[in-house]
């Protein structure tokens, strides 16, 4: 064979595996955070902090374990509640900004603000929103999307119902 | 009925989730296919389901580049792990660790300079950010996590020893607090009298030296509880914790008293008592502005009796309108539209959108096709819309006010023309347009009430 040989450098098994996870959850849970604040400039920020609290926490783990996917959209959902959570003006807490290269686009920003289904989905309470765009946009299975929003699935149908009608009702109400 | 009960003349005895996202197996897929078939109720409803799902499932994702990729990588992934996994351009065709290659550990750092020179930017700026800001104001980690995800990470050694020549920089969004009181001990341990001193002193003179630093008063409090003499003190610790995040003794040495307290109390009440005059100022000279200009009991009726069908369209030829002392000045045409088709009923009118910058009225008509519609504005809080050879008569209007519009008066049928006059809170810009029906939507004229 002409194959060249190409030693690889060392590294961890679960060091390559938390990078290949990183690179490939990251546009993906981005675009939730940013959906589920309605604010594409400050998602970049709660998406990297959740990251680093998983990342963080992989050290107390098995060394087979890498970062799960629910784990991180469970942080990020945690962070963004309480970064929407109203605060009195004297706590209020400085927004925190992370700057990544060229990212979000003009466009992009643009489009997230004429959205007639983000509207409606920014008009829902944080809960219902959070399920339906875990669900139908990050398309979690129910058995991980009941991790991430810590609700039991058996109830988890109930619960998808109550959101998508509401979110019906409101989109019903706004669109032409 | 055996198949459906009924909440407000519609059957809810399918979940719609539970068919679209194949929740149901053996009998109960049977018993919902069953169901759907015989409940036009129920299939209306798992149709509209399934459209708001397919729409949240095509929303766009903003696109992240390659460079923002990487900068986010090195934000989020702690240096161990980014230093473990090398550089992105050999991981991506995942190549497996030879026997040959040497643990990661014994790897120099001088292999790796991108790693070591990417400074930890979201520490950095999270550090700048909260430099001046109690612990509770950050994000803290997830209470109902399982215990192994998110132990309390009070081992920084074992990070230390695994990258000793990094600045130790711990974040704060992802820390979590550390145990309050015994880095504080530790460091008021020097501080505090001896305890030979302590013995010596009697037991009602120990208390004088506590006003004077407050790391001394920490000490005292591990004491036994019967000599503790602050009975108020775990309301300061409710407040604020002893140390910072990041445990930079000399930004916790210094703890703020209660008396910033009782000025920002002050401060509040001040400021609230000027907000409340403010409002009141501004209230009154709005109130008089409208009664010197406006009129608005006066000007709601002056539109609906000037205006006519030849009026407006006298209007639409020569908009320059002659003021005249005696006769009432025609209303100055802003819009016509339609197709001139007549017959028409007017028989919604409802707000469209829930954009802050103005407010949209749909007004919905059944019929043919778009009559001639005229949109005129007589006064700077009136806009009157005719609707040509149209009956527009008994549309509800009740309910319909925003910022932008005071409210929608009952439609008046002038002979074959109707005759709807928005009243508006304060001057607005007009925009208007027209839609064809299209599915189950009317033919529809889009007003839009902005904010001047």
């Amino acid at each position: 064979m002409d194959q060249v040989h190409v030693e690889a450098p060392a590294f961890s098994a679960r060091a390559a595996s938390v990078e290949r996870e990183f690179y490939s959850d990251f546009p993906l849970v981005l675009n939730y955070v940013a959906r589920l604040m309605d604010d594409i400039d400050g998602a970049a920020a709660i998406t990297c902090a959740a990251f680093r609290q998983i990342a963080d926490g992989l050290r107390h783990r098995p060394a087979s374990e890498g970062m799960r996917r629910a784990d991180v959209l469970r942080a990020a959902t945690e962070l963004s509640r309480q970064s929407l959570r109203p605060r009195r003006w004297y706590r209020r807490r400085h927004s925190i900004q992370v700057n990544l290269e060229g990212f979000p686009q003009a466009e992009a920003r643009r489009a997230l603000r004429r959205d007639t289904v983000q509207r409606a989905l920014s008009a829902l309470p944080f809960e219902a929103r959070a399920m339906i765009l875990l669900r139908d946009f990050v398309k979690l299975s129910y058995d991980e999307l009941a991790e991430v929003v810590d609700v039991a699935p058996r109830k988890l149908v109930h619960a998808l119902d109550r959101s998508r009608a509401e979110f019906g009702e409101i989109y019903d109400y706004i669109k032409f | 009925m055996t198949t459906s009960s009924f909440d407000r003349n519609r059957c809810t005895r399918i979940s719609p989730s539970a068919v679209l996202d194949d929740r149901l197996d053996g009998k109960d897929l049977e018993w919902a296919r069953d169901h759907l078939r015989r409940c036009e109720a129920c299939r209306e409803r798992v149709e509209d389901f399934r459209e708001m799902l397919l729409r949240v499932g095509r929303l766009p994702s903003a696109a992240v580049g390659p460079a923002a990729m990487d900068e986010a990588f090195a934000l989020s992934i702690p240096d161990r792990l980014r230093a473990e996994a090398g550089s992105r351009s050999y991981d991506t065709v995942a190549a497996a660790p030879l026997p040959t290659a040497p643990p990661p550990t014994e790897l120099p750092a001088a292999l790796r300079p991108e790693v070591t020179s990417i400074p930890d930017l979201l520490s950095e700026l999270e550090r700048e950010i909260f430099r001046d800001e109690p612990v509770q104001d950050h994000p803290t980690r997830l209470s109902p996590m399982p215990e192994p995800l998110y132990p309390s990470m009070l081992v920084p050694e074992e990070i230390e020893s695994v990258r000793p020549a990094e600045p130790a920089q711990p974040m704060p969004f992802f820390e979590p607090p550390p145990a309050e009181p015994e880095p504080v001990e530790a460091r008021a341990e020097p501080e505090v009298a001896p305890p030979v001193q302590a013995d010596a002193v009697p037991e009602t003179l120990r208390e004088v030296p506590i006003d004077s630093h407050r790391e001394a008063e920490r000490n005292e409090w591990t004491a036994p509880p019967e000599s503790d003499p602050w009975p108020g003190r775990p309301e300061q610790d409710d407040e604020e914790p002893v140390l910072a995040f990041n445990q930079d003794t000399e930004v916790a040495a210094p703890i703020a008293p209660s008396k910033p307290d009782t000025a920002m109390r002050i401060a509040v009440g001040l400021g609230a008592a000027a907000c409340v005059l403010l409002a009141a100022v501004l209230y009154e000279g709005g109130w008089l502005t409208k009664i010197v200009t406006g009129k608005p009991t006066a000007a709601k009726i002056a539109p609906t009796a000037s205006v006519r069908p030849s009026a407006t369209i006298r209007a639409s030829v020569s908009p320059s309108q002659s003021l005249s002392p005696t006769a009432a000045p025609a209303a100055p045409v802003l819009f016509t539209l339609g197709n001139g088709v007549t017959g028409g009923t007017v028989f919604r009118i409802r707000p469209g959108t829930a954009v802050a910058g103005y407010t949209r009225l749909v007004f919905d008509i059944r019929g043919g096709g778009l009559p001639t519609m005229v949109i005129t504005k007589p006064d700077d809080l009136h806009i009157g819309v005719t609707f040509q050879n149209t009956t527009a008569a008994g549309v509800p209007v009740s309910g319909i006010h925003s910022y932008q519009v005071a409210g929608v008066e009952p439609a008046v049928q002038q002979g074959a023309d109707g005759f709807i006059t928005i009243d508006l809170n304060r001057p607005a810009r007009v925009t208007a347009f027209t839609l064809a029906a299209s599915g189950s939507y009317a033919w529809r004229l889009v007003v839009d009430v902005h904010t001047s």
